[in-house]
């Protein structure tokens, strides 16, 4: 029995139950017990394909649905129950639920819905969600509109919705992701400034692969992306609208080099490195006056600089002590306070849109890592390892982490992968050509 | 990620002119970039770039995290300075580089140290400031693609580019 | 039989963790083949890249926006069926041309108070696998966590329970007893314990919370102490003997095996209690599930807590807990308490 125990605790994925949770209670009312272990698993749910309620909806109807499972799957909360298993056939999106058919099959939440595409390229889907063992409708049924060419999107908000009134966390599949698109050798890199959904559909690109891109960041309206660029054969920090493509230049400053750039979060402030004599400094540069303000001087190193979201503060890397560590500052300048302590190296921090966390990047003993702390870098946690794992970027709801793993070697290639932040859940985000530098967009309005 | 320290790195330039010539795909670069042509007569003429880059040695290396400049580096810096004395119509872009062993921005900032370490030393020399030009490129230039020391030793570089006087500056 | 219980489940869990961990090793292989492959499949790319020269070939088209509205009139479903709401995708999928025209998405920044304890900052210490994958760490984590959970205890619990039965004996009740502080109420913060915004104020939770994971036996003491004394010092409204520590074992476990936490959660920071009555048949009165009260956390987070309690209830007592019916008056009212705390993101 001990090895029983030992052989559940060392593996770890289900934890079982304790049996000193008891609390001792004169039970004078009601029968009290204390619950503190229980599972940590996906939560089966049935989605039936979504109905077409008219001819030539069938293809998009298939489609949604399909985006919808995968959205809620990718999560790692979620698991779908293969539909040849269910008992009721739903027939239309009105009828009674039959909740004791889903039960049987251990369905927790059941999603229905139906598609409506005109013949002018209007797409509505309805759906309503259902939590089949309390026999109950999970909020209301919804209906969406979009287009023939936005079906994606509407499904993202379909799985948005159940993610949310299930999980009670904010949504996020409708959502981009900018990143850098590479190709070629490892010693002559092409890279492309490239956007997509989360979930890797619908890729384009921003720039050509005339010169080299790095490090693409969204305005906290996702309409506009800051980045660093090669163009002028120095590195300089770039403003790229995404309607437009259309682009310029900020702080070029003759003999200097601008990178690592992140808005505010009111989205007029751009704060950046600016490397000058070769040493590197963080400055702010607002957007509306020009005017640029530096935050930082010191002989050593000061860059990766990321705003608290409620502008206050600013969470940046030095090597001010010998090697780089994680510092934070009031976001006009002032006296930096080093937050991470831990053994190794750590660089760009990213606060999360919560503002409860800070992620990092960790270098430790030949190895990468991303990782997570409090603000006050407090209760480090390690998401992920390997032989290059950097630039972590956050989900709209501060839920994911999505950043870039390289391989090593001659072959080595980056791409993109995503964790959720209790560490668990990995996984490869796909991408046309290798990728790297992801940065997550808000919620799309 | 305390690598073993690798004290006796801040070797001379290594001159290894077949290493330069990352274009395989015919992508070229800017146009100045006489590291990359074929010039492969110059090696014979003193005042070439050619020159510059294979008997004089056009780079320098350093240790990890470092942008000191070892006695070799020195040796080498010196010979650059004497040529572009001697070559007065050429500008020098200094390119700093590291390794893969870090993050994206502090390796871009690790460059531009580097690079500027070069700088000094150059302009130390008698060499005028409008001349000389640094560029970071942290990472993203490597020379060697393996992922070890022996490739991080020479990614770990400051590169000196002779090009024609008409340098921005 | 408990014994045979935990054996039956730590044999099933077992096997879950089995497949669940060669799973990852599999997932792990298959995910850096396909890491290789995209620097074959770059090359290819980068081909057709030259092949094209590099102007902004594709320059990005703007994405087509997702039409307003269509407004459809809201159906009123002839059933029992809840109204649907209309609600269109604004326009603006990608990249709208004027700056102004978005609305900022609303971004919760409140500070999530989250319970510092357990995690060294070094989680990572098991040697991960070859393979690039990084579920391992966490794996490593729960493994570092939960091996500071007092294992031994545990077996001398097992020990204990089966004598605790019998509410008679009084004598080993008593160096029990003399063992143990009345009770050890531990202040449930650690020491080290660096988390500014938090310190819940214990409200009615607290009473049914008092046991400090910190010292089992001390708890385990306790609670043999007061069962045995319960009867003669608070004798029941009702009637009848109280539930022997199996009996609520049983109950405990099988509600717990249904309680499925996410641990990323923000509601894996509330503590919630939930009150339910019970048909005689050992199955929950329909509609008497309630939130009697939650600590550490709000709003949504304490909603999403009770939700998860409520369907763990729900679920593992479709068919009836196994309840002994002539003790009905025992298990008549219910409160469960829902810690998480242990739990929480590692």
């Amino acid at each position: 029995m001990t090895f029983l125990r030992s052989l559940i605790l060392t593996l770890g994925v289900v934890v079982s139950a304790s049996v000193f949770s008891f609390a001792a209670i004169a039970q004078n009312g009601p029968l009290r017990i204390e619950i503190t272990e229980g599972v940590i698993e996906p939560l089966p749910f049935a989605l039936p394909t979504f109905m077409p309620e008219a001819a030539g909806s069938e293809e998009i109807a298939l489609g949604i649905s399909q985006v919808v499972a995968a959205d809620l799957q990718a999560t790692g909360l979620f698991r779908q129950i293969d539909p040849s298993a269910f008992i009721s056939q739903t027939s239309d999106f009105n009828s009674p639920v039959q909740y004791a058919d889903w039960r049987a099959i251990n369905a927790q939440a059941l999603i229905t819905g139906a598609v409506n595409v005109t013949s002018d390229g209007q797409v509505t889907v309805k759906f309503r969600l259902y939590d089949v063992f309390s026999g109950n409708e999970l909020g209301e049924g919804l209906r969406l509109g979009g287009t023939t060419t936005s079906w994606r999107r509407l499904a993202h908000r379909v799985a948005d919705t159940v993610y949310s009134r299930i999980t009670g966390e904010d949504p996020y599949f409708d959502s981009r992701v900018v990143f850098v698109s590479e190709t070629g050798p490892k010693n002559d890199r092409r890279k492309r400034l490239a956007i997509m959904d989360y979930d890797g559909a619908n890729v384009q690109f921003l720039t050509d692969s005339n010169a080299l891109v790095l490090n693409p960041r969204f305005s906290p309206t996702g309409d506009r992306i800051l980045y660093t660029s090669y163009e002028s054969g120095f590195p300089q920090v770039y403003l790229l609208d995404v309607g437009s493509v259309q682009r310029r230049v900020l702080a070029e400053q003759q003999g200097t080099m601008s990178f690592a750039p992140r808005f505010g979060p009111d989205g007029q402030t751009v704060v950046y490195s600016l490397s000058s004599g070769g040493n590197s400094d963080i400055y702010t540069l607002d957007l509306r006056t020009n005017q640029t303000r530096r935050l930082t001087s010191a002989p050593s190193i000061e860059t990766a600089p990321s705003f608290s979201p409620d502008g206050s503060q600013i969470v940046f890397e030095s090597d001010r002590s010998g090697s780089p560590q994680i510092y934070v500052m009031p976001a006009t300048g002032g006296e930096p306070r080093r937050i991470s302590f831990g053994e190794g190296r750590y660089g760009t921090p990213v606060w999360s849109p919560r503002g409860d966390l800070i992620a990092f990047t960790k270098q430790n003993e030949g190895r990468f890592h991303i990782g997570v702390m409090r603000t006050d870098g407090s209760e480090e946690r390690l998401l992920t390892a390997s032989f290059l794992d950097e630039g972590p970027s956050w989900s709209p709801n501060g839920r994911v982490i999505m950043f870039m793993r390289e391989t090593a070697g001659a072959g080595g290639a980056p791409a993109l992968y995503s964790v959720d932040i209790s560490g668990r859940n990995l996984r490869r985000v796909n991408t046309p050509n290798a990728a790297s530098d992801p940065a997550w967009s808000p919620l799309l309005p | 990620m305390n690598l073993v320290s690798k004290t006796l790195l801040l070797v001379a330039a290594i001159g290894l002119g077949a290493c330069t010539d990352p274009s395989q795909y015919g992508t070229g670069g800017n146009g100045t970039d006489y590291n990359s042509t074929a010039d492969l007569n110059g090696v014979n003429d003193p005042s070439s770039p050619a020159y510059f880059r294979e008997t004089i040695g056009d780079r320098v290396l350093f240790a990890v995290d470092q942008s000191t400049l070892g006695d070799g580096a020195r040796a080498t810096l010196l010979a650059q300075a004497n040529w572009l004395h001697a070559n007065p119509e050429f500008d020098a872009l200094i390119e700093g580089h590291a390794d893969e062993q870090g993050t994206r921005e502090y390796n871009l900032a690790l460059g531009a140290r580097r690079a500027n370490a070069v700088e000094e030393y150059l302009s130390s020399q008698g060499i005028a400031s409008n001349r000389l030009r640094v560029v970071s490129f942290g990472k993203e230039r490597p020379i060697e693609v393996c992922s070890d020391e022996t490739c991080y030793g020479q990614n770990r570089r400051a590169v000196t580019v002779i090009s024609a006087g008409a340098l921005t500056s | 039989m408990k014994t045979g219980h935990y054996i039956s489940g730590g044999g099933h869990l077992a096997l879950i963790c089995w497949i669940l961990f060669g799973g990852l090793i599999w997932r792990s292989e298959r995910s850096e083949v396909q890491v290789t492959s995209v620097s074959i499949m770059s090359e290819a790319e980068f081909a057709a890249i030259a092949a094209a020269t590099a102007v902004v070939q594709t320059p990005p088209e703007p994405v087509e926006e997702i039409t307003p509205p269509t407004p459809v009139e809201t159906e009123t479903p002839p059933e029992p069926i809840a109204p649907e709401v209309d609600e269109t995708i604004p326009e603006t999928p990608a990249p709208p041309s004027e700056t102004g025209t978005t609305e900022q998405p609303q971004i919760d920044t409140t500070p999530i108070p989250r319970p510092a304890d357990r995690v060294a900052p070094e989680p990572v210490e098991t040697p991960e696998p070859e393979v690039e994958i990084a579920d391992v760490p966490v794996e490593a984590v729960s493994e570092t966590v939960e091996a500071e959970a007092p294992v031994e205890p545990r077996e001398e619990a097992a020990q204990e329970e089966a004598s605790t039965e019998i509410v008679t004996e009084a004598e080993q009740v008593d160096t029990l007893a003399a063992l143990a502080p009345a009770r050890s109420r531990r202040p449930t913060a650690r020491p080290s314990r660096p988390d500014p915004v938090v310190e819940p104020v214990s409200e009615p939770v607290a009473e049914a919370t008092p046991e400090p994971e910190v010292d089992p036996l001390a708890d385990l003491i306790n609670q043999a102490v007061n069962e045995a004394n319960e009867p003669a010092e608070t004798p029941r409204g009702p009637s009848g003997p109280p539930l022997t520590r199996g009996e609520r074992e049983g109950l405990r476990v099988a509600v717990s095996q249904c309680w499925n936490v996410d641990v990323g959660s923000t509601a894996a920071n509330v503590t919630v209690v939930v009150g339910m009555s019970m048909n005689r048949d050992a199955t929950v009165v329909s509609n008497s599930l309630r939130l009697v009260s939650s600590e550490g956390g709000s709003g949504r987070a304490v909603d999403t807590a009770f939700q998860a309690a409520r369907r763990a209830i729900i679920r593992c007592g479709a068919r009836g807990y196994d309840l002994p019916i002539e003790k009905y008056e025992q298990w008549r009212d219910i409160e469960i308490t829902f810690n998480p705390e242990r739990m929480r993101t590692r």
